[in-house]
C-alpha cells in the first residue's frame, strides 16, 4: 500500500547543517512565504479607491475586525490584538485547507524509515505537528500575560497567582484569616494550573482536529478511492475553519480578560 | 468605540470563557492532582513517613480546585 497513514511525529525530509526539515515544516514555511509575498503585494498596490486583491483583503479584514470588536467593545484594545488574532487565524485556516490539496500526503521521497524504504510525504499539514500547535497556544498563553501586565501593573498581575500580599495582610490580622490567606494562596496556584491547562488544551484541540482529519482522510481514500471521500473533505474543510475560529478567538478571550482589572478577593472576604 | 463594559457585552466574553473553562476543565482537576501528589510522594521518600505526604497533597489538591472551581463557576453565573 502506498498511502501509510502518517504517523503521529512530522518525519524528517532533509537536513540542511543541523537544522532537520520536516515534511509539516515545509508546509508552514508555505503559508508563511504565501503571505509575505500577498503582505507586499498589497504593500505596493494600494490605491484609495480598492480594486482586485485589495478589495478582498479589505473587506475580509473589515469582517475579523468587526468579530473582535464584539468581543473586546474597545477599538483601541481591537487594534492592539488584531495582528495577533488575525494572523493566527488567517495562518491556521491556510494551513488546514492548505492540507487538503492533491498532493499532501501522496507526493513525497522514499526515504529509509526503520529499515524500510517508505514513501514519506513531502507535505504534511503543519497543523498536524504537535510542536507546531504547542508553539502557538504557548505564544497566545504568555503574549496574553505580557499584554496584562502592560496593562494592570506587574505587582497587582503577579498578585492574581502568587497571592502574597493576602498572606501579608492576613498576619496583620491574625487568627482565622492566616488560614483564609493559606487557602487563597493554594488557589492561586490553582491559577497557574489553569494557565497550563489552557496551552494544554488549545494545542491538543488543534492537532488533535487536524491530525485526525489526516488520518481519517488516508483511510478513506484506502477503502474506497473514488467519490466516498468527498463528503468527508467537505467535513475537513469546515473542519478547519472552526478550528481556526475557535483558536484565535479563544485567544482573544485570554487576552481580553487578562488587560480587564482585577477585583481582589481580598478586599471581600 | 469607547471604554464601556457593560454587563450586556460582557455576556459574549463570558459565554467565551465559560466555553475555554468547559474545555481545559479536565486539566484544571488532573494536573494540580499529579503535581502535588507527586510532590507529596517525593517528601515520603525523602522523610520516609510512607503514605502521609502524599495524601497531603492529594488533598491540598482536591480543596483548592474545588474552591477555585466553585468561585469561577459563580463568577460566570452572576454574570
Amino acid at each position: 500500500m502506498i498511502y501509510a497513514l502518517p504517523p503521529l511525529v512530522a518525519e524528517p525530509i532533509l537536513h540542511i547543517g543541523n537544522f532537520t526539515v520536516t515534511n509539516a515544516y515545509i508546509n508552514s514555511s508555505l503559508a508563511v512565504v504565501v503571505f509575505f509575498v500577498l503582505g507586499l503585494i498589497l504593500r505596493k498596490r494600494t490605491s484609495l479607491v480598492p480594486t482586485g486583491i485589495q478589495n478582498f483583503a479589505e473587506s475580509v479584514m473589515e469582517g475579523v475586525l468587526g468579530y473582535v470588536d464584539q468581543v473586546t467593545h474597545n477599538r483601541k484594545k481591537s487594534l492592539q490584538f488584531f495582528p495577533i488574532v488575525g494572523g493566527l487565524f488567517f495562518f491556521i485556516l491556510f494551513s488546514n485547507w492548505v492540507g487538503l490539496m492533491p498532493g499532501t500526503g501522496s507526493i513525497g521521497r522514499w526515504l529509509m524509515v526503520h529499515g524500510e524504504k517508505e514513501l514519506v510525504p513531502l507535505f504534511r499539514p503543519a497543523n498536524s505537528d504537535l510542536n507546531m500547535t504547542l508553539a502557538m497556544a504557548v505564544f497566545a498563553v504568555v503574549g496574553s500575560h505580557i499584554f496584562g501586565i502592560i496593562a494592570i501593573g506587574f505587582f497587582k498581575y503577579f498578585n492574581k497567582f502568587i497571592k502574597l500580599w493576602d498572606v501579608v495582610v492576613s498576619l496583620k490580622k491574625g487568627g482565622v484569616s492566616i488560614m483564609v490567606a493559606c487557602i487563597e494562596f493554594a488557589v492561586g496556584l490553582i491559577e497557574i494550573f489553569s494557565e497550563i491547562a489552557k496551552m494544554v488544551s488549545l494545542s491538543l484541540r488543534l492537532f488533535g482536529n487536524i491530525f485526525a482529519g489526516e488520518v481519517l482522510l488516508t483511510v478513506l481514500a484506502g477503502l474506497i478511492a473514488y467519490g466516498v471521500p468527498l463528503p468527508f473533505m467537505f467535513l475537513e474543510l469546515i473542519v478547519g475553519i472552526i478550528q481556526a475560529t475557535v483558536f484565535s478567538m479563544l485567544t482573544l478571550v485570554y487576552l481580553t480578560v487578562a488587560t480587564t482589572p482585577i477585583h481582589s478577593h481580598a478586599d471581600s472576604h | 468605540m469607547n471604554e464601556t463594559q457593560t454587563p450586556e457585552n460582557d455576556k459574549k466574553l463570558s459565554k467565551m470563557g465559560m466555553l475555554s473553562l468547559a474545555w481545559e476543565l479536565g486539566y484544571v482537576i488532573a494536573l494540580p492532582l499529579l503535581f502535588f501528589g507527586y510532590i507529596g510522594k517525593w517528601m515520603d521518600s525523602k522523610f520516609s513517613t510512607k503514605p502521609w505526604f502524599a495524601l497531603l497533597g492529594v488533598v491540598i489538591a482536591i480543596t483548592s480546585t474545588t474552591i477555585w472551581l466553585t468561585r469561577k463557576i459563580r463568577e460566570y453565573i452572576k454574570k
